[in-house]
């Protein structure tokens, strides 16, 4: 694709201003043109400046009245007198614009020339124009496997895309107020990955929203959940087959948890939401190093709570710390799930799936309400897949590139319970943020409260979808460590409360203010299952496919 | 071409001094008037009516007169002793229709006889603002600007526009000086 970024465009463009001042840490002060007028300006909207040898590509994060004297706003007769304000605001007044320059464009884009960040400034009085739907295309890629249409830019219709191949890298983040959209932009961006095939996914549905169906509450309808719109390529498990059958869900296999499964890490993690002691958390490990590894939990279960006291000295645990423990962890026979022994190894099943490239939804039920039941689940499953990927990726090291386990992202919801600093060090999750893509296996991390996720799990995050959020703490933590944080910290105190994000990190050349894109309706469905990308010029979707007109054909 | 108001008598590039035929029959304050080839261009400054001879100062002569015409009536020597002057402003030239803006390159000569401008010149002249900038710079008294300006848009088909347009030109030459500025705008409006 040879595309020609010249400057004959700029006539089609509507020429916003000039620069006259910045610089490229604090971005550039554009004065607007007489013609334009500030209300039609948006904050977060892009531009392109032609400078004198290159194009480049920015980002408005501030507009401003200002006047060529300060005196300006002292006097009445700019108000009372019509000829006098007709004078000054045609002259003295004018619009300014602040724009931080993110990319540069190459004159001519070719196959080996791509979009740079922006390592210097436009001249004096360069050109800035809004940008057209052409440069937007040309910096975030056209919609084909590896790039997902997320949505539009704002006052656009042209169509953002996300590298998924960068996105799936390294862990990603979904973060915003409850109530933002979250979850309808996960669900999009799963249905991305899902359409891309570029990686599997593993989804700790905690509110049953993902699988089949989810809801849409502002418009007060029901839309379709993932396997209803990719039928062979998502396996829905659930942990509560009751509720399944009650909300007439379908659902592909039951999960069970044996007690053998439960490690005494995963009582660590419990220990805020058990409500137990550094002490009774710790006993743990001794009661799996006395009572045997795999068996633990079941015979201490089993103990009558004498018995727990007597044994306590023998064993060198504090008594009531014992207690407590064996008191708390009976909770664990109400969780339907849990069982002495699984009937199903569940994990060997999804890992099986994942592996011939599904994605597996793991419906919580009524389980996800109690969050005790989601962790240990969701911690004691990762933990298990993660070892697996583990042994298989190195299995793999010294043979050929095929052999590597495939791509797997992992999507948690709530995820500071399991992120945040007094556990992050303890968990699967947290392990799975820090040691990044070595293990092919990464984090889609869903979440309200960024800034209660631990800081060092955060600088590994390398995309951040954000809706809005307005707790000073959660976007400071959201934005840590991004360049042009303070402008965009405006961009996200001031997003929309419905179907608005702005995107920044790897997957998106510069961080960007999206409308996110429908969802919901028959055509939206459509659009993700057959991609104008996706069709061969015979007009099918797949080789399958083409073969099998092949065959019909002879 | 207009009526001939009166001939030089005092003249340099950056203004020249005219005697009017007629005693008190000059043109307004801010009027542009021309004279001499290549013509020169000015604006009206001021307006003066003094004795012809300095060493002779004037005297009050009406207190038993009804009004003052009556004064002019009794005494008609003094319509050749009093004359009326005028200043003006050079803000420039034409050689062969060929408008430009700015000083000439000689003064006009002495007793060249001067006209109020037609309006075909005021017209070329308005299509740019830089005599503004010999105009405030001259040190002359900034009524003088207002009043050319209202001059000028008086003699043009469609004035307001001009008017505008001279006010955003003004806001240019006087920045940081708003107080000035207001004050000239207010004399426009």
């Amino acid at each position: 694709m040879i595309v020609e970024n010249n400057m004959a465009q700029s006539n089609e463009q509507s020429l916003l201003g000039h620069v006259v001042s910045g610089s490229l840490r604090d971005g550039i002060e554009i004065r607007m043109g007489n013609q334009v007028s500030v209300e039609d300006i948006k904050e977060g909207t892009y531009v392109t400046i032609h400078g004198q040898k290159k194009s480049f590509f920015g980002l408005i994060t501030n507009v401003k009245l200002m006047t060529t004297d300060p005196n300006l706003q002292f006097s009445y007769s700019t108000t009372d007198n019509p000829f006098i304000s007709e004078v000054i605001s045609s002259s003295m007044t004018y619009g300014s614009l602040s724009v931080l320059p993110m990319l540069t464009l190459p004159a001519v884009l070719g196959a080996d020339q791509t979009v740079e960040p922006a390592k210097t400034v436009p001249s004096h009085f360069s050109q800035v124009f809004q940008a057209s739907e052409r440069d937007v295309e040309v910096v975030f890629g056209k919609e084909d496997q590896t790039h997902f249409f997320i949505g539009n830019p704002l006052d656009m219709e042209t169509k953002v895309c996300i590298n998924l191949d960068e996105l799936i890298k390294r862990s990603s983040a979904v973060f915003g107020k409850s109530g933002t959209g979250k979850t309808f932009l996960t669900r999009i961006l799963l249905a991305g990955l899902i359409q891309s095939d570029l990686a599997s996914s593993l989804v700790f549905d905690m509110h049953n929203e993902y699988g089949s169906t989810g809801q849409d509450r502002d418009r007060g309808r029901r839309v379709s959940g993932l396997k209803q719109i990719f039928e062979n390529k998502v396996s829905v498990f659930t942990l509560d087959p009751e509720n399944s059958k009650r909300r007439q869900a379908k659902y592909d296999f039951e999960v069970q948890i044996g007690y053998n499964e439960i490690e005494p890490e995963d009582i660590q993690l419990l220990r805020e939401t058990l409500n137990l002691s550094d002490i009774a958390a710790d006993a743990a490990y001794t009661l799996e190093r006395v009572l045997g590894p795999k068996k633990w939990l079941q015979r201490f279960l089993e103990m009558e709570i004498d018995e727990v006291y007597e044994k306590a000295v023998a064993w060198n645990i504090h008594a009531q710390s014992a207690r407590s423990l064996h008191n708390r962890l009976s909770r664990f026979k109400r969780i339907g799930f849990m069982k002495p022994t699984a009937i199903d190894d569940s994990v060997k099943r999804m890992l099986d799936l994942l592996g011939k490239g599904k994605h597996v939804i793991l419906e919580f039920g009524r389980y996800g309400d109690n969050l005790t039941a989601y962790m240990l689940a969701a911690n004691l499953l990762t933990r298990r897949i993660h070892d697996r990927y583990v042994y298989m990726k190195e299995e793999a090291e010294g043979t050929t590139k095929a052999n590597e386990p495939r791509p797997l992202v992992i999507c948690i919801e709530e995820a500071h319970r399991f992120l945040n600093p007094a556990v992050a060090h303890q968990t699967i999750f947290g392990n799975i943020a820090r040691e990044l893509r070595k293990y092919n296996v990464t984090l889609m991390i869903v979440d309200q409260r960024p800034s209660a996720i631990d800081s060092e799990v955060m600088s590994q995050i390398g995309t951040k979808v954000a809706c809005q959020l307005d707790n000073d703490r959660d976007i400071d933590a959201t934005l840590a460590g991004t360049s042009g944080s303070r402008e965009l910290r405006s961009v996200l105190s001031k997003l929309d409360s419905k179907q608005q994000a702005l995107i920044f990190g790897h997957a998106v050349p510069l961080p960007v203010l999206i409308r996110t894109r429908e969802y919901g309706s028959d055509g939206s469905y459509a659009d993700l299952t057959r991609p104008s990308w996706h069709t061969t010029d015979f007009g099918v979707e797949t080789e399958e496919e083409l073969e099998e007109r092949l065959k019909e054909l002879f | 071409m207009s009526e001939r108001i009166g001939e030089i008598i005092e003249a340099n590039t950056n203004g020249f001094t005219v005697h009017c035929y007629k005693l008190y029959e000059s043109p307004p304050l801010g009027s542009i008037i021309q004279s001499g080839i290549p013509t020169i261009f000015g604006v009206i400054s001021e307006i003066t009516t003094e004795p012809l001879d300095p060493s002779r100062p004037i005297i009050a002569i009406g207190q038993n007169e009804p009004t003052e015409d009556e004064i002019y009536r009794s005494n008609p020597q003094l319509n050749n002793l009093l004359c009326t002057r005028l200043t003006a402003l050079t803000i420039g030239y034409s050689n062969n229709e060929n408008f430009s803006h700015g000083l000439p390159p000689h003064p006009p000569r002495i007793h060249s006889f001067v006209y109020l401008s037609d309006n075909h010149y005021i017209e070329s002249l308005a299509k740019s603002f830089d005599f503004l900038h010999l105009l405030l710079s001259s040190g002359t008294n900034d009524e003088v600007v207002s009043a050319c300006l209202r001059q000028i848009s008086q003699k043009l088909p469609d004035g307001y526009p001009f008017l505008i347009e001279s006010g955003q030109a003004l806001a240019t030459e006087l920045i940081g000086q708003f107080p000035r500025l207001n004050a000239i705008l207010r004399r426009l409006s």
